[in-house]
């Protein structure tokens, strides 16, 4: 335990004189004041009229333009919904690349029950709107704090082969278990505190603060886990870099989802970050999906991540040659 | 005791062996020198002995047990300071001592302590990126002491000191060999093996061509010859004898000797014998 604790404790050191560290803590400071200040809460005042053509559909947002071709001009333009009718009585419904379910959904809004009286309500637990900028605040925690362990853990343990440290490692009592664990259990700790900053400055105070830190040390964990294993075939920070980058884009994809939650398909849930966003939008929003899918996600990222870093960080970085 | 059985080390798995058939033992108590030029597989068999890299032919035994067969808390009776120096950089020279010095589950020495045999007490609190390579050096073999080893394995620990710093590094090393730890010095310093080991041996191409204590080496690749340097008419001159030729006496009765030079043969000069190579780093 005190070795584990003694690794933890001069990896922060290490940390604090990595100026990668220093780039996302501003980095952070920055989220948090786009956020509250640069991106407005809202984004009603936009128009998003409806353009139709050779229809009678009419409501107090429809636009009549002259032809299909002023038609789909408008909506390209507008990026809004066109309602084009068609000589045998149809509607087409042109739409600016709104995925399947949406349009679906306004076509039958449209024309199901046109007398009702449409109302609008947010379905989370405080039955409040959430305002635009505070929404997207689980992006951020996801992308930036949760994965600091991925970036700077890789960053340290290239040092440490880049300095020739590792072989010492190599030949000291260290097994894997100890120099993955104090690894981890230091830049889960750090991902909480950044994660926490953010929550506690972009949405207050009134959320499972004991659920959140669960969430944010595991998924940290997860995504720290992942990155030594990754880590690990690299020898430089060059060639490891462009690698990280796209590695980190491929787990932002599920933001897609998050914007557009009716695009979900199955490769793009079981990217770790696929549940975690969802799972901050639960907690810090009461939005209605189940925390236990995002439990047995997580539980599951992080044993495999675990076995998987265990493995290679064992048998390629630390071997000590008695296989 | 580490015992070295025939081992053989190939790189490309092609049958290309950079070292071949190497056996040896090193006691406790006792200084191994390994002898060679650069690239002759010193550095090779010194990383199987450590586990750094697998052993693929032959046995090494820490007490009569195989290397494969140790478990990491093995590692805290093994000390290793490398050729090039490897520390955290970023670190001083103290928190590089404390950092490992906490990995280890057996008493370890005071890092500041060690700083200071090793001339870096004034430097401790300087981080390692601002040492230059000898102090470097030092601290490396600082670290690898820091867990009383009783297995030292040291490559070239002299390299780039300066004379005073180089004899108290050699000081040092004694010291733990009058500990009882084995120590297994890998270097291409004749002095140095000379000062310090009780067996060296000698490794070209892969192979050890000749083992055994410098004495005795010198006994029997060395020249049996005495000079005597004398003044003739006011000019200095001399004469090599055999050792054991009648004619020396009577030569240093006949003259006015100034010096009397006994002709040993140098490491080097054994090395250039036994291999037809000089050793050259």
């Amino acid at each position: 335990m005190s070795g584990i604790l003694a690794l933890g404790i001069q990896d922060f050191k290490r940390l604090l004189t990595n100026a990668l560290f220093w780039v996302i803590t501003v980095t952070l400071v920055l989220i948090i004041t786009l956020i509250n200040f640069a991106v407005p809460e809202n984004i009603s005042e936009e128009s998003y009229g409806i353009f139709t053509y050779h229809t009678d559909y009419y409501a107090d947002q429809t636009t009549a333009v002259n032809s299909e071709e002023e038609l789909r001009q408008a909506v390209k333009e507008h990026g809004t919904i066109g309602l084009l009718g068609n000589d045998d009585g149809s509607i087409t419904i042109l739409n600016p690349g709104l995925s399947e379910k949406t349009v679906r959904a306004t076509m039958t809004m449209l024309y199901s029950s046109s007398d009702t009286y449409v109302e609008v309500e947010s379905i989370n637990e405080n039955n409040a709107a959430i305002p635009f900028n505070k929404r997207m605040t689980p992006v951020f925690i996801c992308f930036e704090a949760l994965v600091i362990g991925f970036i700077l853990g890789g960053a340290l343990l290239l040092s440490e082969k880049e300095e020739g440290t590792i072989r010492a490692m190599r030949i000291a009592p260290v097994g894997v278990d100890k120099y993955l664990i104090s690894k981890t259990v230091l830049f889960s700790i750090i991902a909480v505190l950044y994660a926490l900053l953010v929550a506690f400055f972009c949405v207050g105070f009134s959320f499972s603060v004991h659920r959140f830190i669960l969430l944010s040390f595991f998924g940290a964990a997860v995504f720290s886990l992942i990155g030594f294993a990754f880590t690990t075939f690299f020898r430089d920070m060059s060639s490891w870099f462009f690698s990280m980058a796209l590695l980190l884009s491929i787990n932002m994809l599920p933001v897609v989802a998050y914007s557009e939650p009716s695009f979900s398909p199955f490769w793009l849930r079981v990217i770790p970050s696929y549940s975690l966003i969802f799972a901050y939008e639960n907690i810090l929003f009461g939005m209605g999906r189940s925390m236990l899918p995002t439990v047995f996600t997580v539980a599951g990222w992080g044993i495999g991540a675990y076995l998987i870093s265990r493995f290679v960080v064992g048998r390629y970085l630390l071997s000590k040659g008695r296989r | 005791m580490i015992t070295v059985n025939s081992v053989y080390h190939d790189y490309g798995g092609k049958g290309n062996y950079a070292v071949s058939d190497i056996s040896f033992s090193v006691e406790s108590g006792k200084i191994f020198g390994f002898l060679g030029p650069s690239g002759a597989g010193k550095s090779t068999v010194q990383n199987i002995m450590t586990g750094l890299i697998p052993l693929q032919r032959g046995e090494v035994l820490y007490d009569g047990r195989s290397i494969k067969a140790l478990k990491t808390k093995f590692f805290n009776q093994i000390g290793v300071s490398f050729e090039q120096p490897n520390v955290y950089a970023k670190l001083t020279g103290y928190e590089n001592l404390k950092y490992f010095a906490a990995l280890f589950s057996v008493p370890t020495h005071n890092p500041m302590e060690l700083l200071d045999r090793v001339g870096l007490r004034d430097s401790a609190h300087k981080k390692a990126l601002e040492y230059s390579k000898g102090m470097r050096q030092r601290l490396t073999l600082a670290r690898a002491l820091i867990n009383k080893p009783k297995y030292l394995f040291l490559d070239e620990p002299t390299s780039g000191l300066d004379p005073s710093t180089a004899a108290s590094v050699r000081e040092l090393i004694r010291e733990q060999r009058d500990g009882g730890a084995a120590v297994f010095l890998t270097t291409h310093s004749m002095a140095l093996a000379d000062s310090l080991c009780d067996t060296v041996a000698f490794l070209d191409n892969g192979k050890i061509a000749a083992m055994d204590s410098p004495e005795v080496l010198k006994r029997h690749y060395g020249k049996r010859l005495v000079t005597v340097v004398y003044n003739e008419a006011g000019n200095e001159r001399s004469e090599s004898f055999d050792m054991n030729d009648r004619a020396l006496a009577e030569f240093l009765l006949s003259v006015n000797p100034i010096k009397i030079h006994s002709q040993e043969a140098t490491l080097e000069e054994i090395f250039l014998c036994v291999t037809g190579r000089e050793l050259k780093s």
